[in-house]
């Protein structure tokens, strides 16, 4: 070895410097978030379910995902000015005081409950026609969003189950909804939580003195009971996050219980959030997702089509992004506002 | 398969196992620090790229067959400016390694490639 080191020492010398320079750009992260196409993912690679094994599915029902890179090196960045799909923007709200791993923690929780959303409104639909399906769910509040203010930020983790808390007369309360009915007269309450060890612990919460908040967002999910529910399903190991998948999640789940073959042989992909009461809901991304079902060749895609409560709607900007690059729309790009418009188009097809 | 167990042996008798290891070292050190950028680079254009991903696997796989070559270049030049004038032909020997090397890389990468990325994909 020191024979190599005599060797290249000159070089070594002159080279130092340029070598730290390029391993800065290459690992420093900046305060950007880059957008990029990403590819396409089956359903039934992530949902399986136990049923209709004999039944012969012609076609594909895929969810569309995209490559999200938050803090991207200087590298990246620049690689992202390259490509000719990529959107740079600059990271704005709590995604700026999140790191990484939390946001990655957001979007597997995103991801988890999603899942459930889809089997849930799947199965209810199904059962519908077919009363062998039974489908039954409990409620839980979950920790979705903390504040940097927030007491015992690193205790308290994305995804635990909200349990109790004691408030105003000693009262233990259970409802998200009593938090800020109860919680007037002291500035500190003692919280239970459940981890995802299924272990419960508690906390003494304080008001941050500024906002008058405790800083800790929760949220009400409904979870699969799956003792109760027939057919029985399995959620494999996923390397994609994200609530997006939620509607082709649902219709993938649904064409598995139902005797009709939806997808007719079509490669179907498309993208949008799943609500309990089987209405579509707002994503991001819609130029690289659309990009990414073009680039795949994908026979149609659904697309969310939003009422006028929202600033956004997702299909206006999904035809601005085909027109741009020169994508026929008619007949690929599918508008839904509920997933039941989604059952109907595909019903329509034969 | 014989032939190269007799090159072997012809070089442990121009080199002691300290030399040939320590030559192995150095070759290790330089190759990786000259791949090391190469390898980041190739990593982060992929994750921008992913649209382009089976295209990027396949440059990470030559890159990683052209790592092995220049682990036995630097191999090979070590163990020369240790001693000069030895009768075993390295320069063969640490070729037919790197090929070697370099088709499990292949077979691998392969198999990664339409193996593991499908399972990944979900």
């Amino acid at each position: 070895m020191k024979e190599l080191n005599s060797k290249f020492a000159p070089f070594l010398k002159v080279l130092i410097l340029p070598y730290i320079l390029i391993m800065f750009i290459l690992v420093y992260p900046i305060d950007f978030y880059l957008h990029n196409p990403g590819g396409l993912s089956e359903v039934t690679s992530l949902i399986e379910v136990d049923y209709n094994q004999d039944k012969e599915i012609e076609g594909t029902i895929s969810s569309t995902f995209i490559m999200s890179i938050k803090r991207p090196t200087f590298f990246q960045f620049m690689a992202g000015t390259f490509s000719p799909y990529a959107s740079i923007n600059v990271l704005t709200g709590t995604n700026l005081t999140y790191t990484n791993q939390e946001i990655a923690q957001i979007s597997y929780l995103d991801k988890e409950t999603s899942v459930n959303a889809a089997v849930i409104v799947a199965y209810l639909k199904a059962a519908e026609i077919n009363s062998e399906i039974e489908i039954n769910y409990i409620s839980k509040v979950m920790v979705y969003g903390k504040a940097e203010y927030l007491d015992h930020y690193d205790e308290i983790e994305f995804g635990d189950e909200f349990i109790s808390f004691i408030g105003d007369g000693n009262v233990v309360y259970t409802s998200l909804a009593d938090i800020a009915t109860y919680s007037v007269l002291s500035n500190s309450y003692d919280f239970t939580f459940k981890n995802a060890d299924n272990e419960e612990y508690t906390l003494t919460l304080s008001k941050d003195e500024d906002y008058n908040k405790f800083g800790i967002t929760l949220k009400t999910y409904y979870i699969v009971d799956k003792e109760i529910t027939y057919p029985v399903f399995t959620e494999n190991n996923s390397n994609i996050g994200g609530p997006s998948g939620g509607l082709l999640q649902t219709l993938s789940v649904y064409n598995i219980l139902v005797d009709e073959d939806l997808t007719h042989g079509l490669k179907i992909a498309g993208t949008g959030t799943i609500n309990y009461d089987g209405t579509v809901g707002y994503i991001g991304g819609v130029e690289q997702k659309i990009i990414t079902a073009y680039l795949n060749k994908v026979d149609l895609f659904f697309m969310p089509s939003l009422n006028e409560n929202f600033y956004n709607d997702n299909y206006e900007e999904a035809l601005r992004v085909c027109e741009e690059y020169g994508i026929d729309p008619t007949d690929w790009l599918i508008p839904v506002g509920t997933f039941q418009a989604a059952v109907d188009y595909l019903e329509g097809l034969s | 398969m014989e032939n190269k167990l007799v090159t072997w042996k012809s070089l442990k008798e121009d080199f002691s196992t300290s030399e040939i290891t320590d030559a192995f070292f150095g070759g290790l050190f330089y190759a990786t620090l000259l791949f090391i950028p190469i390898f980041i680079i190739l990593a982060e254009l992929l994750v921008v790229f992913m649209y382009l991903l089976t295209l990027f696997i396949v440059l990470i796989i030559i890159a990683l067959i052209c790592y092995t070559f220049v682990i036995h270049l630097f191999w090979r030049k070590s163990l020369l400016l240790k001693k000069e004038g030895i009768n075993t032909n390295i320069k063969k020997l640490f070729l037919k390694e790197s090929l070697i090397s370099g088709s499990i890389i292949l077979v691998l990468g392969l198999a990664f490639i339409f193996v593991i990325v499908p399972i990944l994909w979900v």
